[in-house]
């Protein structure tokens, strides 16, 4: 099998576009409408490495928290004073001040130098109900917990994610679009999204990821046998199934159908739907359609081949995906990754695949090892790779112009986050944030919102339980960044989104006591 | 009602697993990935947790059972679509029936990406609806359609030979809609149906589009991607509760039993009236004892015993480390030997069921080894199976029975966990609830498993760490189970001695002596000690819990719901138990007495 490269997937461009850079030939020449924002999350997995993950610059007038901190407080990392909100003690940083050579800390290397004025790194996102392995935390559906990690100890209902209240809202897409939102994930296809389909009060279900670049790509752009290939055929299937939908319709009506039964057969009505808009919006494409990358099938192996190969062509589409506006709401499970292998001495890259099974030397074998200095290195290294070879290389292709001066990934949010922050707890989760979503959000900065003057319940490797802010005002941030106000999102008459519980928690192991008259509040100081 | 959804341990974070019975706050857990690792008796990377245990619904013997009234509805019938298996079971006869089964090769991809159900209870009780379903029946229904229709001979096949000839005759489409359509639809098209269809026959299309939109709509009607039961007769006025009509019996007999569209025999059956009606027992009972017989039947009763067991959530052995190749040095284990171990539990429980009466009691308890496989036999130190005759017997260790088999024994990694296959046999084989617990509120480091030593056994070792009375108060009720199966390894190998091994070298640390007696408390009150597996084989067995949890979970697999409260459900399961322990019924005729009971033909309708 020969390898597929980057632009195997958009080689439908034709020779002439071929001869331009990739992913700007595929830019429409010019849009007359303001560019639509996209919100694009990557999420990774288990422990995060806090000395690794976040800055320990010093000199220039910067010092580490050793300098004014003792115990677990003097965690090595770099103490930021520049006051971020007036009234509260966050604090921050211009990233460039924190940049060397080698990146701004261990695992955000070189390659994210050149983004830096457009990245906002954040520290001190807590998610409040007690959360352990999860699915959908990260976006808010924190009861989305695993089966061996209850977490739901309050008995959250679940709710859709952020991604979810998006893909079905009005602001972000005015009209039907071809694909509401697209989930890649190699190897599991359990998505992070949980999505009520955009029934209010309806049952809400786990999506699925793709997990072949393929099933990505005609979910994006239509597969070539029955959509997006014969147009006149395409709006003929779409004529038919608005008789299915009618049919669904008509059954609704039936009167033998319990409460539970019409909450099915609405899902059947609105899934319908979506396909109806899919086959008639494949054929106003706003840019030419790519040519359909290879098949390359899920598989939970560890080939570094494979595992790159894939990745390049995920990429591929979603840029694409952003570029031709086909969606605007896309999900990344980064269960896949290289990285290094066991042996310090060899520099031959390592495939990883991170599922639940912890066994010594997987992925998540090593996040459970997180005191095993070798562990460390080779965690380090595997989200090093991320961050280089996936987080920068998505930034790369976004990094284009798109109009006005403003690039893709101007017009974006793209939002690096953990299922965990370290040693698997849900304190201080790492947020990397990307684009300015339109300029919503004032990038460049190094965001602290962890109360370093209050307490250190307990620490783990360097990582310290401290109360920091809650996670659900980025949930908001998020939501109004891509359009949204609270009236859209905000459910039961509660500010902001996601649970706030605590319940489970007791205060005298972790930090409970949340100013919570704030958490239908965008982050503060986040737009500067 | 729905109650909690058990589901396997898994490898998922073993470490901060560990103890997560010692909380005494239980939570109820959500869906559980694809991937996951080994089999929930199985032995896990570090610690274990009461996690453990597939899919029950906690009853048959737990306390917080529905209760028996007789009298009383059965439980409400939800909305269902097919199974993900039952749809690809019903496209590929559905075309085979139809003329076309060559087209059946032909949308292998397409079939292939429609989502599998989910693992986490019965796959036939995932419910959920993805807008991958929807889109990938769509495409299993153009491509049918397309390879049907682009080719003259396989439409002449699939509509006769009427269909060459434009513009399409009237009759030309009703025949094929009072064949084709009425087998999609599983009975006659309505009125209303047909003159929809025949809509499509407006002169301007040829006679290939027409039958390919007809066919398309057929195979992305609600009728046909799902279980609508909505045109019964009323049981005493009562709209809530409805008799199904003869062709909505036939299809719960066939998609019961063959997980598929009914056959020929059924609909025809499904057409008579009177006293031979399907909606009579006569004429009911003709139809069951026919399905039944049919090997598609047996099938879909192995599936139940393998989801049930949760056989399929094994993931292999961890090979590349050097402390189970320590393990398994000498042994004859390939990449095959995990599926021959199915393949035994499969072979066991079919022996017991359709070749010699009887009780589940004789297949709990039996020492026979049918296993055909050298290596699988070489584990358990007898001869394999050569296909005829006397079936060789377990003679090492006392192990006994369908539970001590190696594929409920087996683990990923070299060592055994006690708590995930105590906790499975607590939960899943005894039905006696064993809630989850909340790890969050354990204090730092407590969720650490313990780590290995030369010093102590697995069971010491666990044990040490779940001492405490606040671990204790949860743990003690699987704990011992667990300890009294260390009798076997984590390759399912009986043994007198623990082999401590170095995971990383693969050296031997220490061989110590294993006590496997334990308070296995199979009856919660019951402190005796057990002495062993065999032992344990027979108070389980006597317990005659086994029986009513196995019913439960039958029923679940049959009806695809739960139990209903206040219903008469309950009074059926408890039937079918109580049958399982009969001398001379069988548990063949247990499988088919689910569909006798009144409920079978019937639907209960929520509000």
């Amino acid at each position: 099998m020969s390898s597929p490269t980057r632009r195997t997937v958009l080689r439908g461009l034709g020779g002439a576009a071929l001869a331009l850079p990739v992913l700007e030939s595929l830019a429409p020449r010019a849009l007359a409408a303001p560019p639509p924002r996209r919100f694009i999350v990557m999420k990774s997995f288990s422990t995060q490495l806090i000395s690794e993950w976040y800055p320990t610059f010093q000199g220039s007038g910067y010092v580490l928290h050793d300098a004014k901190y003792t115990g677990s407080k003097a965690d090595g990392t770099t103490l930021l004073s520049r006051p971020l909100a007036a009234g509260t003690g966050y604090t921050w940083a211009p990233l460039t001040d924190l940049q060397t050579p080698a990146g701004i800390s261990g695992i955000l290397g070189p390659a994210l130098n050149r983004f830096l004025p457009k990245l906002t790194l954040i520290r001190g996102l807590d998610f409040l109900p007690s959360v352990n392995h999860n699915y959908g935390g990260l976006l808010g559906n924190y009861s989305s917990c695993t089966k061996a990690t209850p977490c739901d100890g309050d008995k959250l209902g679940r709710i859709p994610t952020i991604d979810q209240v998006m893909a079905y809202s009005k602001k972000v897409y005015p009209e039907a679009p071809g694909l509401r939102s697209l989930a890649v994930s190699p190897g599991v296809t359990d998505a992070m999204s949980f999505s009520d389909l955009g029934i209010a009060g309806g049952a809400v279900q786990q999506l699925k990821a793709r997990t072949n670049p393929l099933d990505a790509f005609n979910d994006v752009f239509g597969a070539g046998g029955n959509m997006g290939g014969d147009p006149g055929k395409q709006q003929r299937d779409a004529l038919l199934i608005d008789r299915v939908y009618q049919d669904y319709l008509k059954l609704r009506q039936n009167k033998r159908l319990s409460g539970a039964d019409k909450q099915l057969v609405d899902r059947y009505v609105n899934l319908v739907a979506e396909l109806q808009a899919k086959l008639k919006s494949t054929q106003v494409l706003s840019c030419t359609r790519p040519t359909p990358p290879q098949s390359l099938a899920n598989n939970t192996g560890l080939d570094p081949t494979d595992i790159r190969n894939k990745w390049s062509l995920f990429l591929d589409v979603v840029a694409a995906a952003v570029m031709c506006d086909r969606t605007r709401v896309i999900t990344i499970g980064v269960h896949k990754a290289l990285g290094p292998g066991p042996d310090p001495a060899s520099t031959a890259p390592t495939g990883f695949f991170h599922s639940e099974d912890a066994s010594g030397g997987t992925w998540h074998g090593l996040a459970h090892d997180w005191g095993n200095p070798n562990a460390r290195r080779m965690l380090k290294g595997i989200n090093s790779w991320i961050a280089s070879e996936l987080f920068a290389k998505l930034l790369e292709r976004l990094d284009v112009p798109e109009v006005g001066g403003s690039t893709y990934l101007d017009n974006s949010l793209v939002y690096w986050g953990n299922e965990l922050g370290f040693n698997h707890i849900a304190y201080s989760v790492p947020c990397l944030l990307a684009g300015g979503a339109g300029g919503f959000i004032k990038p460049g900065r190094y965001l602290d919102y962890v109360d370093w003057n209050g307490r250190s319940f307990f620490a783990q490797e360097n990582g310290n339980v401290i109360k920091g802010i809650p996670h659900n005002q980025f949930l908001v941030t998020a939501l109004q960044a891509m359009g949204l106000s609270p009236a859209d999102y905000e459910r039961d008459g509660q500010p902001g989104y996601g649970s706030t519980s605590t319940s489970g928690r007791p205060a005298n192991l972790w930090p409970v006591d949340y100013d919570l008259s704030k958490v239908g509040q965008i982050l503060p100081g986040i737009q500067g | 009602m729905s109650r909690p959804t058990q589901a396997r341990s898994t490898r998922w974070a073993p470490a901060l697993a560990l103890l997560l019975g010692c909380t005494g706050r239980f939570t109820e857990a959500e869906g559980q990935p694809p991937g996951a690792g080994g089999h929930p008796m199985a032995g896990g990377a570090g610690g274990g947790s009461g996690g453990a245990g597939p899919v029950t619904a906690g009853s048959g013997g737990g306390a917080t059972a529905p209760t028996c009234q007789p009298m009383a509805d059965p439980g409400p019938t939800p909305l269902f679509r097919l199974s993900t298996w039952q749809y690809r079971n019903t496209v590929r006869d559905l075309l085979a029936g139809s003329g076309v089964a060559a087209v059946s090769d032909e949308l292998k991809e397409v079939l292939a990406a429609i989502p599998e159900d989910s693992t986490v209870s019965f796959r036939g009780m995932d419910n959920r609806l993805s807008a991958d379903q929807v889109a990938g029946t769509f495409q299993v229904a153009t491509a049918a359609a397309d390879a049907i229709t682009a080719r003259p001979e396989r439409l002449a096949a699939f509509a006769g030979a009427c269909a060459m000839a434009a513009p399409l005759a009237a009759k030309c489409l009703d025949d094929f809609l009072a064949s084709f359509g009425r087998r999609a639809l599983r009975r006659p098209l309505t009125p209303d149906e047909l003159v929809g269809y025949r809509a499509l026959n407006d002169g301007q299309r040829s006679p290939a589009e027409v039958l390919r939109a007809v066919t398309v709509l057929l195979l992305t009607a609600p009728r046909f991607l799902n279980h609508l039961e909505l045109e019964g007769t009323p049981v005493g006025g009562r709209e809530d509760l409805l008799a199904l009509t003869s062709h909505e019996i036939a299809a719960r007999l066939s998609y019961t039993f063959w997980q598929s569209m009914p056959d020929e025999a059924l609909f025809a059956a499904a057409a008579v009236t009177g006293p031979d009606a399907l909606t009579g027992d006569a004429g009911f009972n003709r139809q069951l004892d026919r399905v039944f017989a049919d090997p598609r039947t047996r099938q879909t009763v192995w599936q139940f015993w393998n989801e049930w067991l949760r056989l399929e959530s094994f993931t292999g052995f961890a090979t590349a480390r050097p402390a189970w190749k320590t393990l398994a040095a000498g042994e004859a284990l390939g990449a095959d030997t995990y599926a021959e171990m199915v393949q035994e539990v499969r072979d066991l429980t079919e022996h017991f069921t359709w070749k010699r009466k009887s009780t589940l009691s004789d297949l709990l308890t039996t020492d026979l080894s049918v296993t055909r496989s050298p290596a699988l036999a070489r584990l358990y130190r007898t001869q394999p199976w050569n296909g005829s005759g006397e079936f060789p017997r377990l003679t090492e260790g006392g192990r006994t029975g369908l539970l001590q088999r190696a594929a409920l024994l087996v683990g990923t990694l070299e060592t055994t966990n006690p708590f995930h296959r105590g906790s499975l046999v607590r939960r899943a084989i005894l039905c006696d609830p064993l809630p989850r617990p909340d790890p969050n509120s354990l204090p730092p480091g407590s969720l650490d498993p313990p780590p290995p030593s030369a010093a102590q056994t697995t069971r010491q070792r666990f044990a040490r760490k779940t001492e405490s009375a606040l671990c204790n108060s949860c743990h003690a009720q699987f704990n011992d189970l667990g300890y009294v199966l260390e009798a076997f390894d984590a390759l399912g190998r009986f043994r007198t001695t623990e082999k401590v091994l170095d995971e990383k070298t693969g050296m031997l640390l220490a061989e110590l002596p294993i006590d496997t007696t334990a308070e296995a408390r199979v009856d919660l009150d019951d402190a005796r000690p057990v002495a062993g597996p065999a032992e344990l084989n027979r108070r389980i067995a006597e317990s005659k819990k086994v029986e009513a949890c196995l019913a439960s979970n039958y029923f679940r697999y049959v009806f695809r719901r739960d139990e209903g409260d206040a219903s008469s459900d309950a009074c059926l399961v408890a039937e079918l138990g109580k049958a399982l322990a009969q001398p001379g019924v069988g548990i063949d005729e247990v499988w088919k007495r689910i569909a006798q009971a009144p409920a079978f033909r019937r639907r209960k309708v929520a509000p």
